[in-house]
């Protein structure tokens, strides 16, 4: 199977190249950023058409925004910039998230206030969860401790 | 270490042979500095003053259009007792130059990358990226190059590469197909395929998920999906998840001894939420989520929080409660926010208790409060403070205090500025 699925993704690359290399007529490219500036957390629907729902900041977006990323990760950068991410998602980061915006104490917030105590129980309960942030395979922030 | 100061040396290099072109040229350029010097303390302990500096900068149509760069790291120096066993560290995070073809969202990048896509989650490597959008709702991400992580040996995986294809419709729907292969003198290392789904078939109802398939042994290690409905009446959302794991194939060769006893575990994890907006500012949620195991006993968790905002101020209460199988995996947590703007300063604070079924280190609750306040000197500056002191298993007095400076310098496009002149010409011909 992962023959099969490396040969196809070859092939669709290769489809890539040639469009890229070639320049091929198309829909016009879209803004590397976003032409007009914005307040933190848009309803992008409030200008954009219903296509845009899935990328409204909204309560859910906490939990959502990862898949949206996973889909087009180009599409953030239109608004935000790389290192916006990597405050959360750099593997070596040193500072977590809500000590870089004690102003953000929002339910959603990863590790606000005593995470220490907490994570000897959220470890167990589901280890791949912390692995959004601290990296499936780089185990660095976790090995500090447990050696 | 070597390949870092390498990429580093070339980013400056890039930065200044390119500025004074950038400023010659139709382009805009962002610097951004982030200072921070997050205090922190406990009885009878060790003292961090850590000092980090993160510097990014962001460039598009320099030179010609379409061309862009960024670029971010940052860098510590400890003014007090060391912090993670070294005094000073620091990481160039990305730095790479792009260029977008003016149809298709055809795209290269090269230099240090950060990517999500598909099966590839924050991947950080040097190498290549391509990317671009097809015919008929295609769309195509290439890369490769060497990871950038750092082996428990301490050094560099050897290379990777991968790629994701997707087909769609906007507003409809969206299915991925992704492969990313990592090896090391030779051996693979990491060998992952996925797929990641959106479906949107009618308005207020969304799927989406993704699935994660470890190649290397065969059989899937994650499903994840959630299912959104509403919201009716603009108010009422319902949200459903659904998610399952096999350790023993999600983690690549743990080594970390917190994990290995997971290798034997399966969770079937499924929820769901309720959000309502009362009106008023008024949100209410709650959720459950139950986690069911092939080898531990279940557990439960309950959540439900009140949030209130207007245009200046924002105040929430959460309340979340875990019940685990055993004693030692059971405790409630209740919080608190407040944040309100009085002109240029906002004001912020909070509070969190936790309180834990078993003791830990002989105590079973835990403690925090916070207040701070944010200062926007202008559009481009802004000065944040904040203390935080708490009491917890760990410590009995534990004292933080943050200091951050924030400092943004954007550089408009000249074109931008020749308008300015224009008018400023029309205006000495009026006269």
């Amino acid at each position: 199977m992962a023959t099969r699925l490396k040969s196809a993704l070859a092939g669709a690359m290769l489809l890539g190249a040639a469009a890229f290399i070639g320049g091929c007529t198309g829909p016009q490219s879209a803004a590397l950023v976003h032409p007009e500036k914005l307040e933190s957390a848009p309803v992008c629907t409030s200008c954009h058409d219903a296509d845009y729902a899935v990328y409204n900041h909204d309560l859910r977006w906490m939990k959502s925004h990862g898949q949206a990323a996973v889909r087009n990760q180009r599409g953030c950068e239109i608004c935000h910039q790389v290192s916006y991410c990597a405050d959360c998602h750099g593997n070596r980061e040193e500072i977590k998230p809500t000590d870089k915006r004690p102003d953000r104490f929002s339910p959603s917030t990863p590790h606000r206030g005593d995470y220490l105590s907490q994570h000897q129980v959220d470890g167990r309960l589901d280890p791949a969860s912390c692995f959004t942030c601290h990296g499936r395979k780089n185990e660095g922030r976790c090995r500090i401790c447990h050696q | 270490m070597t390949r870092g100061i390498a990429l580093g040396i070339f980013t400056l290099a890039a930065v200044c042979l390119a500025v004074p072109v950038m400023a010659a040229s139709a382009g805009d350029i962002s610097f951004e500095s982030r200072t921070y010097v997050p205090v922190s303390g406990v009885d009878g302990g060790a003292t961090h003053v850590p000092l980090y500096e993160y510097l990014s900068i962001d460039t598009e149509d320099v030179i010609r259009e379409g061309l862009f760069f960024r670029a971010g790291g940052w860098g510590r120096a400890d003014l007090a007792d060391e912090t993670y066993n070294r005094k000073t560290n620091g990481d160039l995070q990305y730095a790479f130059l792009g260029w977008r073809a003016p149809v298709l969202n055809a795209e290269m990048r090269v230099g240090r990358l950060s990517l999500t896509a598909g099966v590839a989650r924050n991947e950080v490597f040097d190498g290549l990226l391509l990317g671009s959008d097809l015919p008929a709702g295609f769309d195509v991400t290439a890369y490769a190059g060497m990871p950038v992580e750092i082996k428990q040996d301490g050094t560099p995986s050897g290379s990777l590469f991968g790629g994701r294809v997707s087909q769609g419709r906007q507003g409809m729907y969206r299915i991925g197909l992704s492969f990313l292969q990592e090896q090391d003198s030779g051996t693979t290392i990491r060998q992952e395929a996925g797929t990641d789904l959106l479906l949107t078939p009618v308005p207020m109802l969304e799927i989406t998920g993704t699935s994660f398939y470890n190649a290397s042994d065969s059989q899937w290690a994650r499903h994840d999906y959630r299912l959104t409905v509403g919201p009716f009446l603009g108010r009422v959302r319902v949200i459903g998840t659904w998610a399952q794991t096999d350790y023993n194939h999600f983690f690549t060769d743990p080594k970390n001894p917190a994990l290995t006893p997971l290798l034997n575990e399966k969770l079937n994890r499924t929820g769901g939420e309720l959000e309502v907006g009362l009106g008023w500012g008024f949100t209410l949620g709650g959720g459950y989520t139950a986690y069911r195991y092939d080898v531990a006993g279940p557990a439960d968790v309950y959540t439900a929080r009140l949030g209130w905002a207007n245009k200046l101020t924002s105040a929430g209460l959460g309340f979340r409660q875990v019940h685990g199988d055993d004693v030692e995996n059971r405790y409630r947590e209740a919080t608190l926010n407040v944040s309100t703007k009085v002109g240029p300063v906002r004001l912020f604070g909070g509070a969190q208790r936790l309180e834990f079924d078993e003791a830990i280190n002989g105590v079973n609750n835990s403690t925090m409060g916070s207040l701070g306040l944010a200062y926007a000197m202008g559009p481009a500056l802004e000065i944040t403070a904040s203390g935080e002191y708490g009491q917890n298993p760990e410590f009995s007095q534990q004292f933080k205090g943050l200091l951050a400076v924030t400092w943004r310098y954007d550089v408009a496009a000249p074109k931008e500025k020749e308008t300015e002149k224009e008018k400023d010409t029309e205006k000495e011909g009026d006269k």
